[in-house]
């Protein structure tokens, strides 16, 4: 069909949104509520344009044949600007001192459409404490702004249901239920909502100042971790698609102060060695199938609130995060002189779960900060470190060799694959002739396939985002689906689209994020866990062997039922 | 000879003690019973549905002989039954206008320029008499109904041009047409009965008055569509209502008027929704999302109802008074609809609440197409304090503010559009020259801040910064920029709002601001404030020479400026002899 766009006119092949149809020629309109994987809402409007003379949606009205669309009228720009002014006069500027005010969208809108000088009265949003009772985010509503994107991908992509708007009119708030503190509801803190609220309304909790005196504390080693994702993003933050690679992050690392700089795909080789095992023992069992992975700490809270009969299924093994920080706690720290207080250990993920994740109680004490990629790139920019000028630096020893499947950790697939990798070759003897299991790679919200382990054909399936997450676990209560190993991640993309990762994260870097992943796999020595050399060592030196009683000990953790509400009001 | 007393007992008389009024004759008839079979009469005091006179309530009629009591009293309940068995009238206890009496409720000016098409069975049945229904010819529209095809029926609605009475206006036969033809096995009827707006009250009225008319009219609608299940959703506020619906709803499963098989043509079923009281959910796809259970909030349109409805099925929404006039069309025929209107896009009559200084405040029915001024003055007996008319408000909280030189405009969809406001689901409010129009605007925004849903930013927060705008204005502290941007804010709101609710909101700023400009340039800060101090003698100069009649007080006095009129002139100081006047 043909669209006049600006006085220009273009073909379209199919039927699409204005919004869509435009950023396919080139503009970006501006909005506040879209969320590409969710139904247009409508409601921010401001990516109001003018079709056929009538100021409407552009994400809600589709394309039509000869429709002449202004995206930039007089009328459109002064509605825009209209608009703009009543959500700043509705909004705590804070902006100098605000954290997020180089990702915010308002603040950016503010500056592209001139608005110097709002003719409204401040709306007085004294009443709101933010609420800081979780370790992954504050919610500070003196600066939400009601996009309701917060609540949508809550509801809809995650079917989490911690926020729901309540109130009306003026009044209208996004809140958790009974306006509990959000630590006390069913919240997986994958901070999704984090990541797509375009204010600061909602934030990570900075943990890098902390972190930085620890660095500056001479008598205090401090050792850092780096997640895969960190690696397939962290360019971003400095306007790059590529350039910085995974040697030059580390030599940042080194530059910032950190002791010993560790790699978590070495911890990821760790857990693909106990879960592929545990895999297989629980297959020639039949016991406890599905086993679902556990890597995602804001999955394992979403079972441990929603689904008590699938504890049982989620495998023991503890995240890659915190298995390094067990191994780092026990076999390494062993080896320095400090006293085990002097040692700190931080971990930089593209998670805000992974916060939360280590401060459960099983695990306190082995992670002392963990920080999400936007944080580091905040202490590389305080720094001043210039990428260009720096060399390549390696991983330190022992904790620092990697295998290409601890790589793909990462993506959607990603550990369904490592696992696989391993637990085939570990039961069969045999080699896999093609360690790329392509039927579970890509952005596809459920991906599945089986493969034939020594006669018995093992089912598999990856989902991503826990609203999928739902609906496959209904399915499986209900008998409609039947899998043997099921891995799940809450973001979408798996960890590349985390809560703690660059803005904008959508599908379009995501895909970018998985590529760079597959191309470090890719150029890996060693493609499998087992045939990592670090693996090798640790388990000849101190592990024994997958699942051995000390394997147990260090790697292996336990799960809880949560419940919320009904012990408390009524 | 038989006499029946009939007695409202609709919410609005209820709370002005109808229900004593009711017992009190039952017990007077009672305790009268052998004189009465002495004489050979027979009394029956009956409840009834409501005239729609509120002013006057609990009003009381007689039949045959059609008197009208009016403010009566459980205490009078003696002396009615006493006049009817003694066959005189009570003088004192009739209606009254300008020093005349009047008997019969017919002759009341009130009911004699109405027309009552819609309302004739209120005040004279029973509402939940199925007899009386029938008797007064119930189900003779459904039965027309069903001896047709269902597009018959939906070219008589599109022939008697029947417009949504709920406010939008849309035409019912097409609405219904769309319904018809959507694709799905199930289909939905809904009713809105969320009647929200401030000084509307006339759904409750028919709900409570006629409930068998509206299920009627769904009944046809459900023929005519294909629809099987339907809800009505009635505000919580509405607890009367509520119950006569659901009896009315038993009444006519009992009696085979709804279920399977209706008149062997149909099955349909009615269930009751309650709602919890927000204004927002008289939208049509925030209603939908209330009765589905969810957050009321306006959905996105397209999909329009029609095509995606309630649980994502083909849905209907009309309100109350459409399908209450239904059975009507089907029964007299389109041209008798049409005759009802003025000739222009809509046929029938038009129920109106008539509230705010009005003397007989109440319901009321006229023609499509009566002057405003028949309705005021005529009907409504002109204004309770005997003071100039300033403006009426139309059309609730979505509608606007209509001045007094424009009072002899025909109440259509049309003039009332061209005029910058709309009919709305019916209320007219009069305001007299006492009234500020700046505050009858910051009441409507007050309103209109809380009961929106807030999802889209034009409305949550334009609505916010209008009113303070206004009360910037209200307090003298607005420039003439502020008026220019209440202007502009207001254009924005009503062009870029999601759903009606907000696009409406702003009807009432931008008719006030067209017609009223004046009230609000005269408090533009600056101007100086005049105030009357305690030297003021009473000598009446000011009085005099102040050119908007700002000033009150009579000789010898001391007098006041009554701030919401002056203009700050300043001719009141010029010509005060004794320094009485301060200015600030």
């Amino acid at each position: 069909m043909k669209v006049r766009i600006n006085e220009k006119e273009y073909e379209f092949q199919e039927s699409k949104s204005i919004l869509d149809a435009c950023s396919e020629i080139g503009l970006n309109l501006p909005t506040l509520c879209h969320h590409e994987l969710l139904e247009p809402r409508g409601v921010c409007r401001l990516c109001v344009v003018e079709a056929d003379g009538k100021l409407v949606t552009s994400c809600t009205t589709k394309i039509r044949d000869g429709m002449s669309i202004e995206t930039h009228s007089n009328k459109v720009i002064e509605s825009r600007r209209m608009n703009l002014m009543l959500l700043i006069a509705d909004h705590q500027e804070e902006c100098l001192s605000c954290n997020k005010s180089t990702d915010c969208l308002l603040f950016k809108y503010a500056n592209e459409y001139d608005i110097h000088g709002i003719p409204f009265e401040k709306i007085d949003k004294e009443e709101f404490e933010p609420d800081e009772s979780c370790y992954s985010f504050r919610r500070d509503l003196k600066k939400c702004i009601k996009c309701g994107k917060c609540v949508e991908v809550c509801n809809v992509l995650q079917k989490v249901y911690a926020i729901e708007y309540s109130k009306r009119g003026k009044d209208l708030k996004m809140s958790t239920a009974f306006e509990y503190p959000i630590n006390e509801t069913e919240c997986t803190f994958c901070g999704q909502c984090v990541l797509n609220c375009p204010t600061c309304a909602l934030e990570e909790k900075y943990e890098a100042s902390d972190l930085m005196w620890a660095i500056n504390d001479k008598e205090t080693v401090v050792a850092c971790q780096v997640a895969p994702s960190v690696r397939a993003s962290i360019m971003e933050e400095f306007g790059k698609n590529e350039g910085i690679t995974v040697g030059k992050l580390v030599s940042a690392l080194k530059m910032i102060g950190f002791d010993y700089v560790f790699d978590t795909q070495l911890g990821a080789d760790l857990t693909i060695m106990e879960e592929a095992n545990e895999l297989l023992e629980r297959i020639k069992e039949n016991k406890g199938l599905p086993m679902f992975t556990s890597c995602c700490p804001a999955w394992v809270k979403f079972v441990e609130d929603n689904f008590h009969d699938f504890i049982p299924n989620l495998s023991s093994c503890k995240s890659p995060q915190q298995m390094l920080a067990s191994v780092f706690r026990t076999y390494f720290a062993g080896k320095l002189e400090s006293k085990p207080e002097n040692i700190k250990l931080a971990s930089i993920m593209p998670c805000t779960a992974k916060k939360t994740e280590a401060r459960r109680y099983e695990f306190i004490g082995d992670i002392d900060f963990v920080i999400t990629t936007r944080e580091l790139s905040r202490m590389i920019k305080e720094f001043g470190i210039n990428f260009e000028a720096l060399d390549e630096s390696e991983f330190d020893c022992p904790l620092g060799e990697s295998s290409g499947a601890g790589a793909i950790f990462g993506v959607s697939g990603g550990v369904c694959e490592a696992a696989l990798r391993t637990a085939y070759e570990t039961a069969t003897s045999k080699k896999l002739e093609k360690v790329e299991f392509e039927q579970i790679r890509g952005v596809d919200f459920f991906k599945h396939g089986e493969i034939n382990i020594n006669g018995r054909v093992v089912r598999f399936a990856v989902v991503h985002t826990l609203g999928k997450a739902r609906e496959l676990l209904e399915q499986i209560r209900k008998g409609e689906a039947h899998y043997d190993f099921v891995e799940v991640m809450a973001c979408p993309g798996g960890c590349i689209g985390g809560g703690g990762q660059p803005i904008p994260t959508d599908m379009k870097t995501i895909r970018e994020r998985m590529q760079r992943l597959y191309t470090i796999d890719q150029l890996k020595k060693a493609r499998r866990s087992h045939e990592n050399p670090d693996i090798i060592r640790i388990y000849g030196e101190f592990l024994e062997q997958p699942l051995s009683k000390k394997a147990h000990a260090l790697l292996h953790t336990k799960y809880m039922k949560r419940s919320y509400y009904s012990d408390k009001k009524g | 000879m038989k006499h029946i007393i009939r007695v409202c007992t609709c919410t609005g008389c209820q709370a002005n003690g109808s229900l004593e009024v009711f017992e009190g004759l039952c017990r007077a008839v009672s305790g009268r019973k052998k004189e009465c079979e002495g004489k050979g009469i027979e009394i029956e005091v009956k409840e009834t549905g409501c005239t729609g006179l509120s002013e006057t309530v609990p009003n009381v009629l007689v039949e045959p002989s059609g008197i009208l009591y009016v403010n009566v009293n459980e205490d009078k309940a003696e002396r009615i039954v006493d006049s009817v068995i003694n066959n005189y009238v009570i003088d004192e206890m009739l209606f009254e206008l300008d020093g005349k009496k009047y008997g019969k409720l017919t002759d009341v000016p009130f009911f004699a320029l109405q027309e009552r098409v819609l309302l004739a069975r209120c005040g004279y049945t029973t509402p939940l008499s199925l007899s009386d229904y029938i008797e007064s010819g119930g189900f003779e529209g459904l039965k027309a109904a069903v001896s047709m095809k269902q597009d018959e029926i939906i070219d008589i609605l599109k022939r008697a041009k029947l417009r949504g009475r709920g406010g939008a206006g849309f035409l019912t036969g097409i609405k219904w047409r769309f319904l018809k033809n959507a694709k799905g096995n199930e289909k939905f009827l809904i009713c809105n009965a969320d009647e929200g707006d401030p000084g509307a009250f006339m759904d409750r009225s028919l709900l409570e008055s006629d409930p068998f008319a509206v299920l009627e009219g769904m009944l046809i609608g459900a023929y005519a569509t294909g629809a099987t299940r339907s809800f009505i959703y009635i505000r919580e506020e509405y607890p009367l209502a509520i119950d006569k619906v659901k009896t009315a709803i038993d009444i006519l499963k009992e009696n085979g008027y709804l279920g399977n098989n209706v008149l062997e043509k149909f099955s349909f079923d009615i269930e009751i929704r309650k709602g919890a009281g927000a204004f927002v959910c008289g939208e049509e796809t925030a209603l939908m999302n209330s009765v589905e259970g969810k957050r009321g909030q306006p959905r996105i349109k397209p999909p329009f109802p029609a095509e995606r409805g309630i649980f994502g099925k083909p849905t209907n929404i009309n309100n109350v008074k459409t399908y209450a006039f239904v059975p009507l069309i089907l029964r007299n025929g389109p041209e008798w609809f049409l005759d009802k209107g003025n000739g222009k896009s809509s046929g029938g009559t038009l129920l109106i609440c008539l509230t705010g200084k009005i003397r007989l405040n109440g319901v009321v029915e006229v023609k499509m197409g009566t002057a405003l001024r028949k309705v005021i003055y005529d009907i409504g007996g002109g204004l309770k304090s005997g003071k100039r008319l300033k403006g009426v408000q139309t059309g609730g909280p979505s509608g606007g503010c209509i001045p007094e030189a424009l009072i002899d405009t025909e109440i259509d969809y049309e003039s009332m559009q061209e005029l910058g406001s709309i009919i709305g689901s019916g209320g007219i409010i009069c305001i007299d020259e006492d009234d500020s129009i700046i505050d009858l605007c910051i009441f409507f925004l007050d309103f209109l801040e809380k009961e929106s849903c807030g999802q889209c930013t034009p409305c949550r927060e334009g609505i916010i910064q209008m009113k303070d705008l206004i009360i910037k204005i209200k307090e003298r502290k607005a420039s003439e920029q502020d008026i220019a941007m209440l202007e502009k804010l207001a254009v924005y709101v009503r062009d870029n709002s999601l759903c009606g609710l907000g696009q409406t909101s702003p009807n009432v700023v931008l008719s006030s601001l067209k017609y009223f400009r004046d009230e609000f340039e005269r408090r533009i800060s600056g101007k100086p404030v005049f105030k009357i101090n305690e030297k003021c003698t009473g000598c009446h100069l000011c009085f005099l020479k102040c050119p908007v009649k700002a000033i009150n007080g009579s000789p010898k006095e001391i007098h006041e400026i009554i701030q919401e009129k002056c203009i700050g002139c300043g001719i009141c100081y010029d010509v005060c002899k004794f320094q009485a006047i301060d200015k600030e």
